[in-house]
């Protein structure tokens, strides 16, 4: 039941980004090949005098990727408010599927739709900057890959901290889940309930994590000083980072197991 | 098989001071049409979405075919709301999509020949559709289940005359015989020829629970009469009529 779930929600996502992730990728192509290139005479590419057409390009892209991430909290927090605690939950809740169900498919929907728009941000900058093409002609990923070879220590090091990311975004969607679940439970003044359990969550998440020495990484200066950490230390980095994965995982399961109590034992859908 | 469909003892639901539903005691049996009936404000609704898992009581038990409310009673209950409860992005397609998924007891070709009979184009997208046949299809979707326990929330209310006896008699000729349908209203005397059981609701509690043939007996009139004289709404002292 629960992929059927994840593909209603996955149906809902595509009338959502069905437009905005194709309107970026060709616009970076437009963008690409209005934009005049020329070689420096060291393997790269500049861009010599930008064209208006050039400029109008990259502006639109911008506006296209910074709309794109609204998009996505806009839907994480809409699909989850509409589908469950609307009137659209009053067939999401009286589907023979568990609350958990519910919340576990809205997440991963969640997840698929930031990890999509990350993918066409990363792709349309390849497409309109020369990095693309150098990558390939240059050789830079044959270079990339001989260091990472050498160094088979620092793969598992980012390896553990794009999971630590990934938990971390599963974290914050659940609190918001949380957040919006418990401005359900109160029938006035339901923006200030969710906007203050909302700060109040991230408040407490962020003193535990300077409380807990273990649990203070989780950003990229972590990732980009345990590079740096001579190689006796780098057990230790990883050792890190796990804990910080296994705080971010206890409050990932605190908030989850508020917002499906508050939905299995509390939801009053008027 | 559980005989009893529907049991609940001492059903409550409180919001403030104000109670919903008060110490409710009612046991349904299978293979009947029963009119839940009771003025606004009765708590119809209230129970019904209590049956359906969609608010939580305050007080008391209630269990469908002898499971609490859950997924497996979710399976077996056919409910139809007040309201709509579809993505406007969707057509009666996707829909059809969506029962034929959750529900193993959907008839799909069912689904497709009522709309084609009610004149609806299964591809045309709800935001176009108008509020009646929006709530047409939802009927539709509701009736092509096989299921247990149909639970209809006023489904004649805001219609015209003529589409409460066609709505009634799809209700009629598309359930499954050998479950039984709750019908929440206040318009007694459209569906009163269908009832084999009457439940009065008065200020959330069951001031009656009889069958529509002793009721006649007994009081020698209608269950329309019944009503009227039951709920006589009395004017408020000073106010102006």
């Amino acid at each position: 039941m629960l992929w059927k779930l994840v593909k209603y929600d996955c149906r809902a996502m595509m009338k959502q980004f069905g437009l905005i992730w194709p309107a970026a990728i060709l616009v970076s192509l437009f963008t690409r090949f209005v934009l005049p290139f020329e070689s420096d005479g060291q393997g790269g590419k500049l861009i010599t005098s930008p064209n208006t057409a050039g400029i109008i390009g990259l502006v639109s892209l911008s506006i296209i990727l910074v709309a794109m991430f609204v998009l996505v909290i806009v839907f994480l927090v809409n699909r989850y408010n509409k589908s469950l605690l609307s009137d659209e939950g009053y067939l999401m809740h009286t589907l023979p599927v568990a609350s958990w169900q519910l919340i576990i498919s809205k997440l991963l929907c969640g997840l698929i739709a930031i990890l999509i728009s990350i993918i066409v941000a990363i792709a349309t900058i390849l497409f309109v900057t020369s990095i693309a093409e150098s990558l390939w002609t240059e050789g830079i990923m044959r270079v990339a890959f001989e260091a990472l070879a050498a160094q088979p220590h620092i793969i598992l090091q980012i390896i553990v901290f794009i999971i630590l990311m990934i938990a971390t975004t599963v974290q914050d969607i659940l609190l918001i889940y949380t957040s919006i679940t418990v401005g359900h439970l109160v029938s006035r003044f339901k923006s200030i309930a969710i906007g203050g359990t909302l700060i109040a969550g991230m408040s407490v998440i962020t003193r535990l994590r300077l409380l807990l020495p273990w649990s203070s990484l989780g950003t990229t200066n972590d990732l980009g000083s345990s590079l740096t950490i001579p190689s006796q230390g780098d057990d230790m980095n990883i050792s890190l980072i796990c804990m910080a994965l296994l705080f971010t995982l206890v409050v990932s399961a605190i908030c989850f197991f508020i917002t499906n109590y508050i939905l299995k034992r509390k939801l009053n859908l008027e | 098989m559980n005989e009893k469909l529907i049991e609940c003892s001492g059903l409550g639901k409180r919001y403030g001071a104000k109670r919903a539903l008060d110490c409710v005691d009612l046991s349904v049996g299978r293979g009947r049409i029963i009119g839940l009936l009771g003025p606004n404000g009765s708590g119809k609704t209230t129970l019904i979405k209590i049956l359906c898992g969609l608010l939580q009581p305050t007080s008391g038990k209630v269990a469908i075919a002898g499971e609490a409310i859950g997924a497996k009673s979710k399976a077996i209950i056919s409910y139809l709301p007040d309201r709509t409860y579809f993505a406007n992005w969707m057509n009666a397609s996707d829909m059809f999509d969506v029962f034929e998924d959750f529900y193993a007891d959907f008839d799909r070709k069912k689904a497709e020949s009522m709309c084609k009979s009610l004149g609806i184009e299964p591809k045309e997208k709800l935001k176009t559709m108008s509020k009646g046949t929006k709530e047409k299809v939802q009927l539709v979707l509701v009736m092509s289940r096989k299921a247990q326990l149909y639970l209809l929330d006023e489904p004649i209310a805001g219609v015209d005359p003529a589409a409460r006896d066609f709505i009634l008699n799809t209700i009629l000729t598309n359930y499954n015989q050998e479950g039984t349908v709750v019908i929440s209203t206040h318009l007694i005397a459209d569906i009163e020829p269908v009832l084999d059981e009457v439940i009065f609701l008065k200020e959330g509690k069951i001031m009656r629970h009889q069958s529509v043939d002793d009721i006649r007996s007994e009081e020698g009139k209608s269950v329309d009469a019944l009503f009227r004289e039951i709920f006589r709404a009395h004017p408020v002292e000073g106010g102006e009529f």
